[in-house]
Protein backbone atom coordinates (compact mmCIF):
# COMPACT_ATOMS: atom_id res chain seq x y z
CA UNK A 1 0.00 0.00 0.00
CA UNK A 2 2.92 2.28 0.73
CA UNK A 3 3.88 2.44 -2.94
CA UNK A 4 0.36 3.26 -4.11
CA UNK A 5 0.69 6.12 -6.55
CA UNK A 6 -2.16 7.78 -8.38
CA UNK A 7 -1.77 7.45 -12.12
CA UNK A 8 -5.24 8.40 -13.28
CA UNK A 9 -3.99 10.68 -16.01
CA UNK A 10 -0.74 10.50 -17.96
CA UNK A 11 -0.56 13.35 -20.44
CA UNK A 12 1.49 13.02 -23.63
CA UNK A 13 3.64 16.05 -24.27
CA UNK A 14 5.46 16.22 -27.62
CA UNK A 15 9.21 16.34 -27.06
CA UNK A 16 9.72 18.84 -29.86
CA UNK A 17 7.39 21.54 -28.51
CA UNK A 18 9.11 23.86 -26.02
CA UNK A 19 5.86 25.71 -25.24
CA UNK A 20 4.17 22.49 -24.09
CA UNK A 21 7.22 21.30 -22.17
CA UNK A 22 7.41 24.57 -20.27
CA UNK A 23 3.82 24.21 -19.14
CA UNK A 24 4.27 20.72 -17.71
CA UNK A 25 4.45 21.97 -14.14
CA UNK A 26 1.07 23.71 -14.62
CA UNK A 27 -0.90 20.70 -15.84
CA UNK A 28 -2.94 19.01 -13.14
CA UNK A 29 -2.44 15.50 -14.42
CA UNK A 30 -0.79 12.83 -12.29
CA UNK A 31 2.05 12.38 -14.73
CA UNK A 32 3.40 13.26 -18.13
CA UNK A 33 4.87 11.17 -20.90
CA UNK A 34 7.28 13.30 -22.86
CA UNK A 35 7.19 11.86 -26.33
CA UNK A 36 10.21 11.32 -28.52
CA UNK A 37 8.46 8.74 -30.68
CA UNK A 38 5.34 9.30 -32.77
CA UNK A 39 4.91 13.01 -32.00
CA UNK A 40 8.36 13.87 -33.29
CA UNK A 41 9.04 13.98 -37.06
CA UNK A 42 12.08 12.05 -38.25
CA UNK A 43 14.07 15.18 -39.05
CA UNK A 44 13.59 16.49 -35.50
CA UNK A 45 14.56 13.39 -33.52
CA UNK A 46 18.02 14.65 -32.54
CA UNK A 47 16.88 18.17 -31.69
CA UNK A 48 13.91 16.91 -29.66
CA UNK A 49 15.95 14.67 -27.39
CA UNK A 50 18.36 17.52 -26.65
CA UNK A 51 15.40 19.77 -25.91
CA UNK A 52 13.88 17.18 -23.56
CA UNK A 53 17.19 16.68 -21.80
CA UNK A 54 17.53 20.44 -21.18
CA UNK A 55 13.95 20.68 -20.03
CA UNK A 56 14.37 17.83 -17.53
CA UNK A 57 17.60 19.31 -16.19
CA UNK A 58 15.80 22.57 -15.45
CA UNK A 59 12.60 20.97 -14.13
CA UNK A 60 14.08 20.43 -10.71
CA UNK A 61 10.97 21.14 -8.70
CA UNK A 62 9.09 18.08 -9.96
CA UNK A 63 5.41 18.07 -9.08
CA UNK A 64 4.32 15.02 -11.03
CA UNK A 65 5.66 11.75 -12.39
CA UNK A 66 7.77 12.28 -15.51
CA UNK A 67 8.18 9.52 -18.06
CA UNK A 68 9.85 9.69 -21.44
CA UNK A 69 8.57 7.69 -24.39
CA UNK A 70 11.67 6.77 -26.29
CA UNK A 71 11.74 5.48 -29.83
CA UNK A 72 11.61 1.68 -30.09
CA UNK A 73 14.85 0.01 -29.04
CA UNK A 74 14.89 -1.70 -32.43
CA UNK A 75 15.04 1.71 -34.14
CA UNK A 76 18.20 3.72 -34.73
CA UNK A 77 17.09 6.37 -32.22
CA UNK A 78 16.09 4.33 -29.15
CA UNK A 79 19.51 3.90 -27.59
CA UNK A 80 20.51 7.52 -28.21
CA UNK A 81 17.27 8.64 -26.59
CA UNK A 82 18.27 6.79 -23.43
CA UNK A 83 21.84 8.15 -23.50
CA UNK A 84 20.59 11.67 -23.73
CA UNK A 85 17.65 11.75 -21.34
CA UNK A 86 18.60 9.35 -18.52
CA UNK A 87 21.27 11.64 -17.01
CA UNK A 88 18.50 14.23 -16.65
CA UNK A 89 16.64 11.76 -14.41
CA UNK A 90 13.13 11.04 -15.64
CA UNK A 91 11.18 8.71 -13.32
CA UNK A 92 10.89 6.09 -15.99
CA UNK A 93 10.76 5.10 -19.62
CA UNK A 94 7.70 4.29 -21.65
CA UNK A 95 8.81 1.58 -24.04
CA UNK A 96 6.86 1.53 -27.31
CA UNK A 97 6.41 -1.72 -29.22
CA UNK A 98 7.00 -3.80 -26.10
CA UNK A 99 6.03 -6.89 -28.06
CA UNK A 100 8.17 -9.52 -26.32
CA UNK A 101 9.65 -10.16 -22.86
CA UNK A 102 13.09 -10.06 -24.47
CA UNK A 103 12.81 -6.46 -25.65
CA UNK A 104 11.61 -5.31 -22.23
CA UNK A 105 14.46 -7.23 -20.61
CA UNK A 106 16.82 -5.49 -23.04
CA UNK A 107 15.63 -2.14 -21.72
CA UNK A 108 15.96 -3.41 -18.15
CA UNK A 109 19.60 -4.38 -18.66
CA UNK A 110 20.35 -1.10 -20.44
CA UNK A 111 18.85 0.87 -17.55
CA UNK A 112 21.05 -1.11 -15.15
CA UNK A 113 24.11 -0.10 -17.17
CA UNK A 114 23.13 3.58 -17.15
CA UNK A 115 22.41 3.49 -13.41
CA UNK A 116 25.85 2.01 -12.79
CA UNK A 117 27.48 4.62 -15.00
CA UNK A 118 25.56 7.48 -13.38
CA UNK A 119 26.12 6.16 -9.85
CA UNK A 120 22.39 5.76 -9.22
CA UNK A 121 20.57 3.16 -7.19
CA UNK A 122 19.87 0.06 -9.31
CA UNK A 123 16.18 0.05 -10.13
CA UNK A 124 15.76 3.84 -9.97
CA UNK A 125 14.32 4.08 -13.49
CA UNK A 126 10.92 2.48 -13.96
CA UNK A 127 9.54 0.85 -17.10
CA UNK A 128 6.10 1.33 -18.58
CA UNK A 129 5.78 -1.15 -21.47
CA UNK A 130 3.34 -0.26 -24.24
CA UNK A 131 1.25 -3.25 -25.19
CA UNK A 132 0.18 -2.17 -28.63
CA UNK A 133 0.28 -5.07 -31.08
CA UNK A 134 -1.13 -8.54 -31.45
CA UNK A 135 2.25 -9.94 -30.35
CA UNK A 136 2.32 -7.66 -27.32
CA UNK A 137 -1.14 -8.78 -26.26
CA UNK A 138 -0.22 -12.44 -26.68
CA UNK A 139 3.03 -12.04 -24.71
CA UNK A 140 1.78 -9.58 -22.10
CA UNK A 141 1.61 -12.10 -19.27
CA UNK A 142 5.31 -12.93 -19.65
CA UNK A 143 6.17 -9.28 -20.28
CA UNK A 144 4.62 -8.22 -16.97
CA UNK A 145 6.92 -10.61 -15.09
CA UNK A 146 10.08 -9.55 -16.90
CA UNK A 147 11.36 -6.92 -14.52
CA UNK A 148 10.63 -5.46 -11.11
CA UNK A 149 11.06 -2.04 -12.75
CA UNK A 150 7.65 -2.41 -14.42
CA UNK A 151 5.18 -0.40 -12.33
CA UNK A 152 2.27 -0.60 -14.79
CA UNK A 153 1.28 -1.88 -18.20
CA UNK A 154 -0.01 0.57 -20.78
CA UNK A 155 -2.43 -0.52 -23.46
CA UNK A 156 -2.03 1.33 -26.76
CA UNK A 157 -5.23 1.04 -28.77
CA UNK A 158 -4.18 3.08 -31.79
CA UNK A 159 -1.18 0.94 -32.69
CA UNK A 160 -3.01 -2.21 -31.61
CA UNK A 161 -5.90 -1.62 -34.03
CA UNK A 162 -3.39 -0.76 -36.74
CA UNK A 163 -1.54 -4.03 -36.14
CA UNK A 164 -4.86 -5.87 -36.28
CA UNK A 165 -5.86 -4.04 -39.47
CA UNK A 166 -9.15 -2.98 -37.90
CA UNK A 167 -10.87 0.32 -37.19
CA UNK A 168 -10.69 1.91 -33.76
CA UNK A 169 -14.27 2.69 -32.80
CA UNK A 170 -15.55 4.91 -30.03
CA UNK A 171 -17.49 2.05 -28.50
CA UNK A 172 -14.26 0.07 -28.23
CA UNK A 173 -15.88 -3.36 -28.72
CA UNK A 174 -12.92 -4.40 -30.86
CA UNK A 175 -10.57 -3.73 -27.93
CA UNK A 176 -12.35 -5.74 -25.28
CA UNK A 177 -10.28 -8.93 -25.31
CA UNK A 178 -6.95 -7.14 -25.57
CA UNK A 179 -7.85 -4.69 -22.80
CA UNK A 180 -8.89 -7.54 -20.54
CA UNK A 181 -5.75 -9.56 -21.19
CA UNK A 182 -3.53 -6.58 -20.35
CA UNK A 183 -5.51 -6.16 -17.13
CA UNK A 184 -5.12 -9.82 -16.17
CA UNK A 185 -1.38 -9.60 -16.67
CA UNK A 186 -1.12 -6.45 -14.58
CA UNK A 187 -3.31 -7.71 -11.75
CA UNK A 188 -1.56 -11.08 -11.69
CA UNK A 189 1.73 -9.40 -10.80
CA UNK A 190 0.18 -6.65 -8.68
CA UNK A 191 0.88 -3.62 -10.87
CA UNK A 192 -1.35 -0.97 -12.42
CA UNK A 193 -2.98 -1.04 -15.84
CA UNK A 194 -3.25 2.19 -17.82
CA UNK A 195 -5.54 2.60 -20.77
CA UNK A 196 -4.98 4.08 -24.18
CA UNK A 197 -5.60 7.66 -25.31
CA UNK A 198 -8.97 8.93 -26.50
CA UNK A 199 -8.07 10.78 -29.66
CA UNK A 200 -11.18 12.94 -30.22
CA UNK A 201 -10.39 15.94 -28.04
CA UNK A 202 -13.72 17.57 -28.83
CA UNK A 203 -15.84 14.65 -27.63
CA UNK A 204 -15.90 14.91 -23.84
CA UNK A 205 -18.92 12.62 -23.51
CA UNK A 206 -17.15 9.94 -25.52
CA UNK A 207 -14.09 10.35 -23.31
CA UNK A 208 -16.25 10.05 -20.19
CA UNK A 209 -17.95 6.89 -21.48
CA UNK A 210 -14.64 5.26 -22.37
CA UNK A 211 -13.07 6.21 -19.04
CA UNK A 212 -16.07 4.82 -17.16
CA UNK A 213 -15.79 1.60 -19.16
CA UNK A 214 -12.10 1.09 -18.45
CA UNK A 215 -12.53 2.00 -14.77
CA UNK A 216 -15.25 -0.64 -14.54
CA UNK A 217 -12.92 -3.20 -16.13
CA UNK A 218 -10.21 -2.44 -13.58
CA UNK A 219 -7.87 0.08 -15.18
CA UNK A 220 -6.49 2.64 -12.73
CA UNK A 221 -5.63 5.34 -15.23
CA UNK A 222 -5.64 6.57 -18.77
CA UNK A 223 -3.25 8.29 -21.12
CA UNK A 224 -4.37 11.49 -22.76
CA UNK A 225 -3.37 13.81 -25.53
CA UNK A 226 -4.80 17.13 -24.39
CA UNK A 227 -4.82 18.84 -20.97
CA UNK A 228 -8.52 19.59 -21.42
CA UNK A 229 -9.20 15.87 -20.95
CA UNK A 230 -7.70 15.79 -17.43
CA UNK A 231 -10.79 16.95 -15.51
CA UNK A 232 -13.14 14.38 -17.05
CA UNK A 233 -10.72 11.56 -16.29
CA UNK A 234 -10.21 12.67 -12.68
CA UNK A 235 -13.95 13.04 -12.18
CA UNK A 236 -14.55 9.50 -13.37
CA UNK A 237 -11.77 8.01 -11.25
CA UNK A 238 -12.71 9.91 -8.10
CA UNK A 239 -14.75 7.66 -5.82
CA UNK A 240 -18.37 8.83 -5.64
CA UNK A 241 -19.70 10.19 -2.35
CA UNK A 242 -22.00 7.18 -1.95
CA UNK A 243 -19.10 4.79 -2.63
CA UNK A 244 -17.03 6.42 0.10
CA UNK A 245 -19.89 6.41 2.57
CA UNK A 246 -20.61 2.75 1.93
CA UNK A 247 -16.90 1.89 2.21
CA UNK A 248 -16.72 3.65 5.59
CA UNK A 249 -19.78 1.69 6.74
CA UNK A 250 -18.12 -1.55 5.63
CA UNK A 251 -14.95 -0.76 7.56
CA UNK A 252 -16.99 0.15 10.61
CA UNK A 253 -18.96 -3.09 10.32
CA UNK A 254 -15.89 -5.28 10.00
CA UNK A 255 -14.31 -3.60 13.02
CA UNK A 256 -17.43 -4.48 15.01
CA UNK A 257 -17.31 -8.02 13.65
CA UNK A 258 -13.70 -8.43 14.74
CA UNK A 259 -14.66 -7.30 18.27
CA UNK A 260 -17.25 -10.07 18.25
CA UNK A 261 -14.59 -12.55 17.17
CA UNK A 262 -15.83 -13.09 13.62
CA UNK A 263 -14.67 -12.07 10.15
CA UNK A 264 -18.14 -11.92 8.59
CA UNK A 265 -21.03 -9.58 9.40
CA UNK A 266 -24.22 -8.40 7.75
CA UNK A 267 -24.59 -4.79 6.64
CA UNK A 268 -28.01 -3.72 5.39
CA UNK A 269 -28.83 -7.32 4.63
CA UNK A 270 -25.65 -7.92 2.63
CA UNK A 271 -22.77 -10.05 3.80
CA UNK A 272 -19.53 -8.24 4.54
CA UNK A 273 -16.47 -10.48 4.39
CA UNK A 274 -12.81 -10.20 3.37
CA UNK A 275 -13.29 -9.42 -0.38
CA UNK A 276 -15.89 -6.74 0.42
CA UNK A 277 -13.57 -5.22 3.02
CA UNK A 278 -10.68 -5.25 0.56
CA UNK A 279 -12.79 -3.47 -2.04
CA UNK A 280 -13.88 -0.88 0.53
CA UNK A 281 -10.28 -0.34 1.58
CA UNK A 282 -9.33 0.24 -2.04
CA UNK A 283 -12.09 2.82 -2.45
CA UNK A 284 -10.91 4.62 0.69
CA UNK A 285 -7.29 4.45 -0.38
CA UNK A 286 -8.20 6.08 -3.69
CA UNK A 287 -10.43 8.58 -1.87
CA UNK A 288 -7.52 9.43 0.42
CA UNK A 289 -5.29 10.02 -2.58
CA UNK A 290 -7.95 12.40 -3.91
CA UNK A 291 -8.02 14.19 -0.55
CA UNK A 292 -11.59 13.07 0.09
CA UNK A 293 -10.95 11.17 3.35
CA UNK A 294 -8.36 11.75 6.04
CA UNK A 295 -7.39 8.29 7.20
CA UNK A 296 -5.70 5.40 5.47
CA UNK A 297 -7.11 2.00 6.39
CA UNK A 298 -4.40 -0.17 7.88
CA UNK A 299 -3.82 -3.79 6.96
CA UNK A 300 -5.07 -5.07 10.28
CA UNK A 301 -8.56 -3.75 9.60
CA UNK A 302 -8.65 -5.66 6.32
CA UNK A 303 -7.14 -8.93 7.44
CA UNK A 304 -7.55 -8.86 11.24
CA UNK A 305 -4.73 -9.34 13.75
CA UNK A 306 -2.98 -12.71 13.98
CA UNK B 1 46.04 -20.98 -28.77
CA UNK B 2 44.08 -17.78 -29.14
CA UNK B 3 40.92 -17.62 -27.07
CA UNK B 4 41.33 -21.04 -25.54
CA UNK B 5 43.33 -22.73 -22.79
CA UNK B 6 43.56 -26.44 -22.14
CA UNK B 7 45.36 -28.99 -20.13
CA UNK B 8 45.40 -32.74 -20.44
CA UNK B 9 43.99 -34.65 -17.51
CA UNK B 10 43.49 -38.30 -16.71
CA UNK B 11 40.55 -40.12 -15.30
CA UNK B 12 40.88 -41.10 -11.69
CA UNK B 13 38.43 -42.97 -9.54
CA UNK B 14 34.79 -43.31 -10.50
CA UNK B 15 32.03 -43.04 -7.92
CA UNK B 16 28.44 -44.06 -7.79
CA UNK B 17 26.64 -41.67 -5.45
CA UNK B 18 23.14 -41.63 -4.08
CA UNK B 19 21.76 -38.66 -2.16
CA UNK B 20 18.79 -39.22 0.11
CA UNK B 21 15.52 -37.24 0.20
CA UNK B 22 15.61 -33.78 1.73
CA UNK B 23 19.37 -33.28 1.37
CA UNK B 24 20.94 -30.34 -0.47
CA UNK B 25 22.46 -31.36 -3.80
CA UNK B 26 25.37 -28.93 -3.74
CA UNK B 27 26.22 -29.43 -0.06
CA UNK B 28 26.22 -33.19 -0.35
CA UNK B 29 28.32 -33.27 -3.53
CA UNK B 30 30.94 -31.07 -1.88
CA UNK B 31 30.84 -33.04 1.39
CA UNK B 32 31.41 -36.23 -0.58
CA UNK B 33 34.39 -34.64 -2.38
CA UNK B 34 36.01 -33.57 0.89
CA UNK B 35 35.47 -36.98 2.44
CA UNK B 36 37.01 -38.86 -0.50
CA UNK B 37 39.73 -36.28 -1.06
CA UNK B 38 38.48 -35.61 -4.59
CA UNK B 39 39.95 -32.29 -5.73
CA UNK B 40 38.84 -32.27 -9.34
CA UNK B 41 35.84 -34.04 -10.80
CA UNK B 42 33.16 -34.01 -13.43
CA UNK B 43 29.57 -35.12 -13.04
CA UNK B 44 28.83 -37.61 -15.79
CA UNK B 45 25.19 -38.25 -15.09
CA UNK B 46 22.49 -37.48 -12.57
CA UNK B 47 18.90 -38.66 -12.45
CA UNK B 48 16.23 -38.46 -9.82
CA UNK B 49 13.85 -35.81 -8.63
CA UNK B 50 14.26 -32.54 -6.81
CA UNK B 51 12.31 -29.81 -5.03
CA UNK B 52 12.99 -26.25 -3.84
CA UNK B 53 15.13 -25.61 -6.88
CA UNK B 54 16.81 -22.21 -7.05
CA UNK B 55 18.39 -21.35 -10.37
CA UNK B 56 19.19 -18.33 -12.43
CA UNK B 57 19.04 -17.15 -16.01
CA UNK B 58 20.86 -14.21 -17.57
CA UNK B 59 18.69 -11.35 -18.79
CA UNK B 60 18.42 -10.57 -22.46
CA UNK B 61 21.05 -8.07 -23.62
CA UNK B 62 22.99 -8.16 -20.34
CA UNK B 63 26.57 -7.01 -20.56
CA UNK B 64 29.37 -8.35 -18.39
CA UNK B 65 29.99 -8.50 -15.52
CA UNK B 66 27.06 -10.61 -14.41
CA UNK B 67 25.61 -8.79 -11.40
CA UNK B 68 22.37 -9.44 -9.48
CA UNK B 69 20.54 -6.84 -11.60
CA UNK B 70 21.47 -8.76 -14.75
CA UNK B 71 20.05 -12.12 -13.72
CA UNK B 72 16.61 -13.49 -13.02
CA UNK B 73 16.35 -15.92 -10.15
CA UNK B 74 13.72 -18.63 -10.39
CA UNK B 75 12.50 -20.60 -7.41
CA UNK B 76 10.55 -23.74 -8.15
CA UNK B 77 8.92 -25.55 -5.30
CA UNK B 78 8.50 -28.83 -7.18
CA UNK B 79 8.82 -31.73 -6.95
CA UNK B 80 10.33 -31.90 -10.43
CA UNK B 81 12.06 -34.61 -12.43
CA UNK B 82 15.81 -34.14 -12.46
CA UNK B 83 16.59 -34.44 -16.18
CA UNK B 84 20.14 -33.27 -16.20
CA UNK B 85 22.83 -32.04 -13.88
CA UNK B 86 26.13 -31.15 -15.47
CA UNK B 87 29.12 -29.52 -13.93
CA UNK B 88 32.46 -29.90 -12.30
CA UNK B 89 34.35 -29.56 -9.05
CA UNK B 90 37.66 -27.76 -8.73
CA UNK B 91 39.49 -26.11 -5.85
CA UNK B 92 38.32 -22.55 -5.39
CA UNK B 93 39.61 -19.64 -3.34
CA UNK B 94 41.60 -20.73 -0.26
CA UNK B 95 41.76 -24.30 -1.61
CA UNK B 96 38.14 -24.87 -0.64
CA UNK B 97 36.35 -26.98 -3.21
CA UNK B 98 33.83 -25.26 -5.41
CA UNK B 99 31.30 -26.74 -7.80
CA UNK B 100 29.75 -25.19 -10.89
CA UNK B 101 26.49 -26.88 -11.78
CA UNK B 102 23.81 -26.37 -14.41
CA UNK B 103 20.48 -28.13 -14.09
CA UNK B 104 17.48 -29.07 -16.22
CA UNK B 105 14.25 -30.08 -14.54
CA UNK B 106 10.94 -31.26 -15.95
CA UNK B 107 7.51 -30.15 -14.77
CA UNK B 108 4.48 -32.47 -14.61
CA UNK B 109 3.36 -30.93 -17.91
CA UNK B 110 6.58 -32.07 -19.56
CA UNK B 111 7.89 -28.54 -19.89
CA UNK B 112 11.55 -28.15 -19.08
CA UNK B 113 13.27 -25.32 -17.29
CA UNK B 114 16.90 -24.96 -16.49
CA UNK B 115 19.79 -22.71 -15.66
CA UNK B 116 22.72 -22.13 -13.37
CA UNK B 117 21.99 -24.01 -10.15
CA UNK B 118 22.26 -22.32 -6.78
CA UNK B 119 20.75 -25.22 -4.88
CA UNK B 120 18.07 -27.88 -4.83
CA UNK B 121 16.84 -30.45 -2.38
CA UNK B 122 16.54 -34.10 -3.33
CA UNK B 123 12.93 -35.23 -3.53
CA UNK B 124 12.69 -39.01 -3.97
CA UNK B 125 16.24 -39.90 -4.87
CA UNK B 126 19.27 -38.63 -6.72
CA UNK B 127 21.67 -40.99 -8.47
CA UNK B 128 24.94 -39.47 -9.60
CA UNK B 129 27.89 -40.96 -11.47
CA UNK B 130 31.03 -38.91 -11.00
CA UNK B 131 34.57 -39.20 -12.28
CA UNK B 132 37.60 -37.87 -10.52
CA UNK B 133 40.04 -35.99 -12.76
CA UNK B 134 43.75 -36.29 -12.13
CA UNK B 135 45.21 -32.89 -12.87
CA UNK B 136 47.08 -30.17 -11.05
CA UNK B 137 47.17 -26.43 -11.46
CA UNK B 138 43.49 -25.83 -12.12
CA UNK B 139 41.69 -23.49 -9.74
CA UNK B 140 38.37 -21.73 -9.70
CA UNK B 141 38.33 -17.95 -9.23
CA UNK B 142 35.86 -15.14 -9.79
CA UNK B 143 36.65 -13.67 -13.19
CA UNK B 144 36.19 -10.17 -14.58
CA UNK B 145 32.93 -11.42 -16.06
CA UNK B 146 31.52 -11.67 -12.55
CA UNK B 147 31.30 -15.44 -12.44
CA UNK B 148 33.45 -18.08 -10.84
CA UNK B 149 35.36 -19.95 -13.52
CA UNK B 150 38.40 -22.18 -13.53
CA UNK B 151 41.86 -20.94 -14.39
CA UNK B 152 44.42 -23.29 -15.88
CA UNK B 153 47.98 -22.92 -14.68
CA UNK B 154 50.01 -20.87 -17.14
CA UNK B 155 46.93 -19.06 -18.45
Amino acid sequence: MADFRLRRSLLYVPGNMPSMLQNIHLFECDGVIIDLEDAVPLNEKDAARTLVKRFLENYTDRNKEVLVRINPLQSKWGLNDLKEVLPALPDGIRLPKADTPEIVERLDTLLTEFEEELGLEIGRFGILPSIESASGVINVIDIARTSTRIFALAFGAEDYTASMEIERTKGGEELFNARTRVLWAAKAVGIQALDSIFADVGDMEGLRRETELIKTLGYTGKCLVNPRQIDVIHEVFAPKKEEIEYALQVIDAIKRARLMGTGVISLGGKMVDAPVVKRAARVLRTAHAHGLVDDIIDEEVIYGAE
Amino acid sequence: MDGLWYKECRQGRRFIIKITPGESLTDKILQFAYKENVHNAVILSAVGSVKHVRLRGIKNGAKLPITPARITIHELEGPLELLSLVGNIFPGEDVLLDCHLHIMVGKSSGEVVGGHLFDAKVYATCEIILTELEVEGVERHVSASGISTYYINGE
